[in-house]
């Protein structure tokens, strides 16, 4: 059977992943599933399936959010120490593409971590066995390469679906400023090397946004939500419905977005200084677009990539297929 | 690559592969599209990604795995030189 590429993003809001014909994306989370839960035609009729492994039965992303009695996320300092969560999470992966058999795959790892990079190789490589609603699944990961995240968004902006280079933008220094869900990294390609004093990890991203918003609708409207909920109420409408009424939170999404943007731009200074040598920064990630005109503003020289919540993981595909052939 | 779509006439990507299944000198056929796209957008540089899968599948051999830079006649010029194209390989063992 002929082997896939696949990129994966295991990030600590959500896993995304693709085979570069599909892309799948579900919450970094997973719990228990009992045979109760999965035998109820009301909960097995949503989306998401039940993942067997090493014995144990699991539920993973909104399935999971949702139906799980002890949902685990993951948490940024424990990342490659959660190893079952990991597993389950590539395994949910795996199951949303339909793969099996043999694949070779890239991956990222926030920069402060990055540390951690041969702990997730040797975690991801091997055979990995599971089922997936009781069908038996083996995925065999033959090779691996992991690169700091916001790497994806640069192979995706210079490379084609085969890794070839489609543009000479890699040329000279490009900052890639990737703003996630509890990190923001500030990456520099210097002439295609890495430059790791001039990269970093900060924890202003989009989840200091929600956590202000949310905590703004507990004090306006008496309402308590998760943070995934504020992510859903600021990509769709952005209003709560309060006792049937309609309340606009946008007044509250603004304040919190310039703080961010503010924290943003401190950490690109710290890393970057004005930048000016530069010849590009790559916005991407799930916040660019919240702060991009605030971050051109400062950078003239910033551009949001195509598809800037999807980037990474497709670019993480495309230089997979390079460094390991079709 | 998408205006280059566009000049296919609305042909679809499967389409592209049923037509090349019936011509008898898939190369020139290519070739052909190629010139005509480039007289009609007037591009020097096209991306040829929808062709190139074809390609791939069918006629591996008649062209490198680089975007072309299609130049009047066509001629391929990869983007990047060997050395560039040495420290992409290299990056990140």
């Amino acid at each position: 059977m002929e082997k896939q590429t696949i990129g994966l993003d295991i990030g600590y809001g959500f896993t995304k992943a693709t085979d570069g014909t599909d892309t799948v994306v579900f919450p970094s989370v997973g719990g228990d599933a009992t045979q109760a839960d999965f035998d109820n035609e009301i909960i097995r009729s949503g989306a998401g399936f039940k993942i067997t492994l090493r014995g144990r039965d699991y539920f993973y992303g909104e399935h999971a959010q949702k139906h799980s009695r002890n949902s685990m996320a993951l948490f940024a300092r424990e990342r490659t120490e959660q190893v079952d969560l990991m597993r389950l999470l590539f395994c949910g992966a795996m199951a949303e593409l339909d793969v099996e058999g043999r694949i070779q795959l890239c991956t990222g790892l926030p920069i402060d971590w990055f540390a951690d990079e041969a702990a997730l190789r040797d975690l991801l490589a091997g055979e990995h066995v599971f089922s997936v609603n009781g069908d038996l699944r083996i995925v065999s990961v033959d090779e691996v390469v992991v690169v700091p995240q916001p790497f994806g968004s640069f192979f995706d902006t210079i490379l084609d679906d085969f890794g070839i280079f489609t543009s000479s933008q890699f040329r000279g220094k490009v900052g890639i400023l990737d703003i996630g869900t509890f990190t923001t990294d500030y990456a520099l390609s210097d002439g295609l090397e890495y430059v790791a004093k001039s990269s970093g990890s900060k924890t202003a991203a989009m989840s200091t946004v929600w956590r202000q918003v949310r905590d703004g609708i507990k004090v306006n409207h008496g309402l308590d939500y998760e943070l995934h909920e504020i992510d859903a109420f600021m990509r769709d409408g952005r209003k709560v419905i309060v006792q049937g009424k309609s309340h606009s939170i946008e007044p509250l999404i603004g304040p919190a977005v310039d703080y961010l943007a503010r924290q943003v731009l401190a950490g690109a200074r710290e890393f970057w200084g004005k930048a000016r040598d530069y010849n590009l920064i790559l916005l991407t990630g799930g916040g660019a677009e919240y702060v991009k005109e605030r971050v051109q503003a400062v950078y003239p020289h910033a551009r949001v990539v195509r598809a800037p919540h999807l980037a990474n993981v497709q670019g993480f595909r495309k230089f997979a297929f390079r460094k390991f052939g079709g | 690559m998408d205006s280059f779509r566009m000049r296919l006439s609305g042909v679809e990507d499967q389409d592209i592969a049923e037509w090349l299944a019936l011509q008898p000198d898939k190369t020139s056929a290519i070739k052909q599209l190629i010139r005509d796209a480039i007289q009609e957008t007037n591009e020097s540089t096209l991306d040829v990604f929808v062709i190139r899968q074809v390609v791939r599948q069918e006629i591996d051999s008649a062209f490198d795995e680089r975007q072309f830079a299609v130049t009047g006649d066509v001629t391929q010029e990869p983007i990047g030189s060997a050395e560039e194209n040495a420290k992409l390989d290299n990056m990140f063992g």
